[in-house]
């Protein structure tokens, strides 16, 4: 299999991403489309995580961003998530940022690393119940200056009619020098989403509250969004979201998940 | 702030020391952080809302999924038979919405399930197949909540049907890889025991003589004549795959299996399943070969068939359903619970009937094979397979244990049937079907123009039937489930007569209604086709 000719962080991506479509024994999550990654389309996610063993590479997720009298931003932000144990995933990302014109104007904005562990199945007593913890090491440019870590607590609803999650993360210790445009001092998120089954696809919606460590004021975004499948092993998803405020600064996602497994030694 | 402490007052109390803990921890959070800022106080009274408990804390469940089992011959099955895999995403919807229908609307379950949901499932949704697996808890989102790890069982056993599929169905394998793979893929399956079905076949009674047992059968012929219908074709494809050595052979296999399960559609009940289809007799090559999967199959379809009832059975309160379904999980997963011999069970599905099963799944005649039994009889069998009830084993059908169901224990016409019993009974189920459907001109057709009814005093004629009580009867059928008893049938020539009990149990025109009653139908045959020609209730 060929794979495309680029810039060296875009053929390490590619490259990844052509192995993981040639390797031989992979096999897939069924249902991506309904496990809500962060981000994707939506900043809220569900308490789902995906299952053990299985690999979940996030596909050219590109993110434009923008608002009045600003260019345009652009940023592609792959990640791979595993299910690394019974019920925890563990998600590695790069986000990839593109401001102004020229080459130097692109580059990576930290490195992501972040556990998301379910503490339980959701039943008819109990929502689903998750915390995450996550860490963005400096790297790149567009990186933070220090190491911040974020810690929080996912909760899913399911109903006939709906799923409802809410999301709430701190960054403890954060001060405004560490400021990055991903940064919040704490983020809160509601959303809810319903999934039209025989379709295979799921719509959501967002509202997240947030305190960004670059600013006094609380701020707030909302968000639409859109997951499908389209394979055994592959879901697409849009989103379209704006912050609330003079700034009128909007965002639009696009991109898909490719899953697959590798290997397995044995079951606990 | 008034609006959100009165909103958070009007909550539901809670329920337990832990739920106790945890509104507290939730007032403190909206008293430092939120009260200050209304919005991010909504936001905060949502995660109550969303992560609050509704129940004392009971059913906390630690299930998770595990992944495919990654190998080269993932897909192969998709990528060769891609009508067949459709299908399969559409049996998906099939099983989910039952479990959900059955617990999220118990009242109307029997109108939603063999009315609408049954014309849409084979109307539109196995005609136009989805293209991709489906997510069942977006189907069946409050049953999955109630039983999470029944529902994380099926799926791994579903991935276990799947990849057998796929090692089958790759041409890349040859013969003796083949069994390899199909060992490795076991053994996968068997590594998480929490989920794993036990490899021990299992006597029929725990499916079919418990407190809750039948009650689904009866009271949805229908859909319950659907799902045997798709775990017919879903344990049936197994043998072209095995049997048929050329790829063409195989395809013709396989198309022709397919054909068979929609002509089983065609006239539901009447053409589906009449007991539960078994691997050993369906696909007995299959089952010869790689008997693990057969029994785990086996178990697999008749623990569906359990849960069914647990949830179908109004004798089984609400709040009790999830206890008995995990206790029917328990049992189908140990090796000692109902255990029978390997040979028992080859030995019991032979004697079942492949004709009361919906045949062979290859080299079958055009035609499908008529059943010796009624339509969801019972057979009961020792540990070894051989049909027990002295003089009248085969025809024995009811429950022998004492029950504590008034739906359960009501005998059945049992097994060995000659044709013309058959014939008159497939005419009377299905005269009752159409009543319970509420559909008058089905159910005026299997009447002879000269049909006495006589009901409550009352003689009527088929015209003064069809203007007068037949409505009354079809709303009765419709709105309060019967449960059949014995069914007794004589034929002498071109004349039978049948007579039956029956329990009636729910609610009708805002009454309860809980009355046991008697038939006697009289049918004649008229050019070959059994006619009823007096009804006397």
């Amino acid at each position: 299999m060929q794979c495309p000719r680029w810039s060296a962080t875009w053929r390490a991506h590619a490259a990844i991403l052509c192995t993981a479509i040639a390797v031989p024994g992979m096999a897939s999550a069924q249902t991506d489309y309904y496990n809500l990654d962060a981000g994707r389309p939506l900043r809220v996610e569900d308490a789902l995580v995906i299952e053990r063993h299985a690999f979940e590479w996030q596909v050219a997720p590109l993110r434009f961003s923008g608002a009045r009298g600003r260019k345009t931003a652009f940023a592609v932000e792959p990640e791979l998530a595993w299910g690394i144990m019974p019920r925890m995933q563990l998600e590695v990302g790069v986000p990839l940022r593109r401001e102004g014109e020229g080459r130097s104007a692109l580059g990576a904005a930290g490195v992501d690393v972040s556990l998301l562990y379910a503490l339980n199945a959701e039943t008819l007593s109990w929502p689903g119940l998750a915390l995450s913890v996550g860490a963005v090491a400096p790297a790149g440019p567009f990186g933070p200056e220090r190491m911040l870590v974020t810690v929080g607590g996912i909760a899913t609803r399911t109903t006939s009619a709906g799923r409802v999650h809410v999301n709430a993360h701190v960054t403890p210790g954060a001060t405004s020098r560490d400021a990055s445009d991903d940064a919040s001092r704490w983020r809160v998120g509601v959303a809810a989403d319903r999934t039209f089954a025989v379709q295979s696809t799921l719509l959501g919606a967002d509202v997240v509250a947030e305190q960004p460590l670059g600013a006094s004021r609380v701020q707030w975004s909302a968000a639409l969004g859109m997951r499908r499948q389209v394979g055994p092993r592959s879901a697409v998803d849009v989103g379209v979201g704006r912050r609330l405020g003079a700034q009128g600064e909007w965002f639009v996602t696009a991109g898909s998940a490719l899953s697959f497994g590798l290997f397995h030694r044995g079951l606990r | 702030m008034t609006t959100i402490r009165r909103k958070f007052a009007w909550g539901a109390p809670p329920t337990g020391k832990m739920q106790s803990t945890w509104a507290r921890c939730v007032i403190t959070v909206l008293r430092v952080v939120a009260f200050s800022r209304p919005r991010v106080a909504a936001l905060f009274l949502a995660l109550a809302s969303v992560a609050t408990p509704t129940t004392a804390g009971a059913q906390w469940s630690r299930v998770y999924d595990t992944f495919y089992f990654p190998a080269s011959h993932n897909w192969a099955f998709r990528n060769t038979y891609p009508q067949a895999d459709r299908l399969f995403n559409a049996f998906d919807y099939g099983h989910a919405i039952l479990y959900e229908t059955l617990w999220r609307n118990p009242n109307g379950s029997v109108q939603r399930l063999e009315g609408r949901e049954y014309d849409y499932i084979t109307r539109t949704l196995l005609v136009r197949p989805p293209r991709v697996p489906l997510e069942e808890m977006a189907i069946e989102p409050n049953y999955s909540r109630l039983a999470p790890e029944a529902k994380a069982m099926f799926e791994w056993a579903h991935i276990l049907h799947r990849q057998a599929y796929d090692v089958l169905a790759d041409p890349g394998i040859d013969d003796r890889e083949r069994d390899d793979r199909m060992r490795e893929i076991l053994a996968y399956y068997r590594g998480r025991r929490d989920l794993r079905l036990s490899e021990k076949p299992k006597t029929m009674a725990l499916m079919q003589e418990q407190p809750y047992s039948l009650a689904f059968r009866r009271g949805y012929p229908k859909f319950n004549g659907l799902i045997w219908a798709y775990h017919w074709l879903q344990v049936g494809l197994y043998e072209p795959l095995l049997v048929a050595t050329e790829p063409s052979a195989r395809r013709a296999g396989i198309v022709a299996a397919i054909a068979r399960f929609q002509q089983m559609l065609v006239s539901a009940p009447d053409h589906t399943p009449y007991v539960m289809p078994m691997t050993a007799a369906v696909a007995p090559a299959f089952a010869a070969r790689y008997p693990e999967f057969a029994i785990i199959f086996d178990n697999l379809h008749s623990l569906h068939d359990v849960i069914s009832d647990v949830l179908a059975n109004p004798s089984v309160p609400r709040d009790r359903k999830r206890a008995e379904i995990l206790r029917a999980v328990s049992r189908y997963r140990d090796d000692t619970t109902e255990v029978m011999t390997v040979d028992g069970w080859k030995r019991m599905s032979a004697m079942m009937g492949i004709e009361n099963q919906g045949g062979a799944a290859v080299g079958f005649l055009p035609a499908l094979p008529t059943p010796t039994v009624a339509r969801g009889a019972v057979m009961q069998h020792d540990a070894n397979g051989n049909m027990v009830g002295g003089d009248h084993a085969a025809h024995q059908a009811s429950p022998a244990r004492p029950s504590a169901d008034a739906h359960a224990g009501h005998a059945m016409p049992g097994a060995a049937q000659d044709p013309d019993t058959a014939a008159v009974l497939r005419t009377l189920n299905a005269f009752h079907a159409a009543l319970v459907a509420g559909d008058s001109l089905a159910a005026l057709d299997f009447l002879d123009d000269s049909v006495e009814i006589v009901e409550g005093g009352t003689r009527q004629t088929k015209v003064e039937y069809r203007s007068g009580h037949l409505r009354a009867d079809m709303n009765f059928a419709k709105a309060v489930p019967r449960v059949r008893g014995p069914v007794h049938v004589r034929v002498q020539g071109d004349v039978a007569w049948v007579t039956s009990t029956s329990t009636a149990t729910g609610s009708y025109n805002g009454r309860q209604v809980n009355s046991r009653g008697g038939e006697l139908a009289v049918l004649q045959r008229r050019s070959g086709t059994w006619r009823i020609v007096a009804v006397h209730w």
